[in-house]
């Protein structure tokens, strides 16, 4: 058996056959679940798509929200205090914040499941997929929440001091449309720019925070095939999500243009 | 910027150091401080909350949560010190190189890179620590291995800028051989920012350290860290919540001192982003 798969040659080499075929679309097959590694790891995509996405989601509105509060409202206490949250929410481990959450919301008050992403034994339902996805949800989005606020708060308080910004409040655009439309989206465009960078953490605190929730995602199945010893998963759970990170960076690349058409992305003559 | 509100920002900064110096003291001191060995097993006092068998209370095989908790510290601290100055000596040299030498140096350190910051590290960290027989050196070099871009990032830039200023030209200009322009004219510039980023990398060291563990794929038993506490507290969480709780605030102390304090420092060494800031 170990010649049949080749576990008995040198890791280097093991490593090389490896890389040929994976680059050709062939990941091997699963060692636990005698199935095509590429499928095993595309099933748990969508879940760590949508914990991410949520995460993102539910972050970035909160931050813009305040973001634009803070911009409008200009006291300086709140600035401090929001230096502060966004250091302390780099610092707290989404790990730790998570199983805080499971044991005073889902231990204590009963209010959120224990884990997992759908009831047992009942078929799908949205609100049951919600009620799953709000704990891990929140846990991972508020890392970033004080982060994306003070990035937008910096972005419209350099923005409203522009000349543009004068021009329209001299014609007499209404504050609400000035903020919102002529200035938010040019203070977005650092916002973006940490956002594609956070990326790969993001990703990594989704991949524990999935651990802590039983959220069958890459995270869960990269922790799962690494401790069973299933390598060919692991590397292909590893290439995906590498693939997934410089995907990302393009979309982020994409977004640029729609944010700022000034961004040309082929490059010719200005 | 008025005057009271720099005293307040440099007074988090100066907590934050306060703070950690205690950690670093009281971790340094753990032999003498720890009210018992942190391995010493008491099957008489399992899984006794914060009280008579122990201020932070024991865990399920009676070993004294406090204690335990001093020596993990220890162990959290020195691991993320020591990923930071390896990334440091490592991203340093790396990244001065190939912003001084530039050509085909630079293509190769800037390709390595891009192609480590293209996957998560915890990934990186997760696959390696199963393949490896971990030991603390060796945990030490996978985690440099995967932070030392961030420094090298930032030096190649410095670097990049620094050689166009006038005055590296006339140095070179008056026959000053490459090692004396390192090491009198572009060395000196780049303390400040490589000293920021190193404080912020102990941090994130400690971090994922910590996530590492928690997973299960920290430093093999007996040596403790916050977050191999944390891993072992899992299963008694709900009946024994200070086996949990204890540690990740350990955690959450050290990474935000030092992350306050790191951006204290940032905001001394460049006056551009004090008035970003605002």
């Amino acid at each position: 058996m170990r010649a049949l798969w080749g576990l008995d040659r040198p890791l280097a080499i093991q490593y090389g056959v490896w890389l040929r075929r994976a680059v050709t679309g062939d990941w091997g097959d699963s060692f636990s679940e005698r199935r095509p590694v590429l499928r095993v790891v595309w099933e748990r995509v969508p879940a760590t798509l949508t914990l991410t996405g949520a995460a993102l989601a539910l972050s970035l509105g909160a931050g813009l929200g305040l973001g634009v509060a803070g911009a409008v409202i200009r006291r300086p206490a709140w600035q401090a205090a929001l230096q502060g949250l966004a250091v302390i929410g780099m610092s707290v481990p989404t790990f730790w914040s998570g199983m805080l959450v499971l044991l005073l919301f889902s231990g204590r008050l009963g209010w959120l499941p224990s884990g997992g992403m759908a009831t047992v034994g009942s078929g799908f339902s949205i609100g049951d997929r919600l009620w799953h996805l709000a704990g891990p949800a929140l846990v991972l989005g508020s890392v970033y929440v004080a982060l994306w606020t003070r990035y937008v708060q910096a972005g419209l308080a350099e923005v409203l001091g522009e000349d543009y910004v004068r021009t329209g409040r001299g014609k007499g655009v209404s504050e609400r449309a000035l903020v919102l439309r002529h200035a938010l989206p040019n203070a977005a465009i650092p916002l973006l720019t940490v956002l594609g960078l956070e990326l790969p953490r993001l990703l990594a605190g989704a991949m524990v925070t999935e651990v802590v929730f039983a959220w069958p995602g890459l995270g869960r199945l990269l922790t799962a095939s690494l401790l069973g010893r299933d390598y060919p998963v692991a590397m292909g759970t590893l290439m995906l999500l590498a693939v997934a990170v410089v995907a990302a960076n393009l979309l982020t690349d994409l977004a640029y243009r729609l944010v700022d058409p000034r961004v040309r992305l082929t490059e010719g003559p200005a | 910027m008025t005057a009271g509100r720099r005293v307040r920002r440099h007074g988090a900064a100066l907590g934050a150091a306060a703070c950690l110096g205690a950690l670093a003291l009281v971790a340094l001191a753990a032999p003498w401080l720890a009210p018992r060995s942190p391995e010493a097993v008491d099957l008489r006092a399992v899984l006794r909350g914060p009280g008579a068998a122990g201020w932070l209370g024991t865990d399920d095989i009676g070993r004294d949560v406090l204690s335990r908790l001093l020596f993990a510290g220890r162990a959290s601290l020195a691991l993320g010190l020591g990923v930071a100055v390896v990334s440091i000596g490592l991203g340093g040299v790396l990244g001065a190189l190939a912003g001084y030498r530039r050509g085909w140096v630079d293509t190769a350190v800037s390709t390595a890179i891009d192609a480590l910051l293209s996957i998560p590290p915890l990934a990186l960290a997760m696959v390696a620590a199963a393949f490896l027989q971990l030991t603390p050196w060796r945990l030490v070099l996978v985690l440099a291995g995967l932070s030392w871009t961030t420094v090298a990032r930032l030096v190649r830039g410095q670097v990049l800028s620094l050689t166009e200023r006038p005055f590296v030209e006339a140095a070179r200009a008056l026959g000053a051989p490459h090692g004396r322009v390192l090491a009198r004219h572009l060395v000196p510039n780049l303390l400040g920012p490589v000293l920021v980023a190193g404080t912020l990398l102990v941090a994130n060291a400690i971090l994922i350290e910590s996530a590492l563990s928690f997973l299960g794929f920290g430093l093999p038993p007996p040596t403790a860290t916050w977050g191999g506490m944390l891993h072992a507290a899992q299963i008694h969480f709900a009946e024994a919540p200070w086996l949990g709780i204890f540690p990740g605030l350990a955690i959450v102390l050290a990474v935000a001192s030092i992350n306050f304090l790191g951006d204290g420092l940032r905001e001394a060494f460049d006056p551009r982003l004090r008035r970003e800031a605002r």
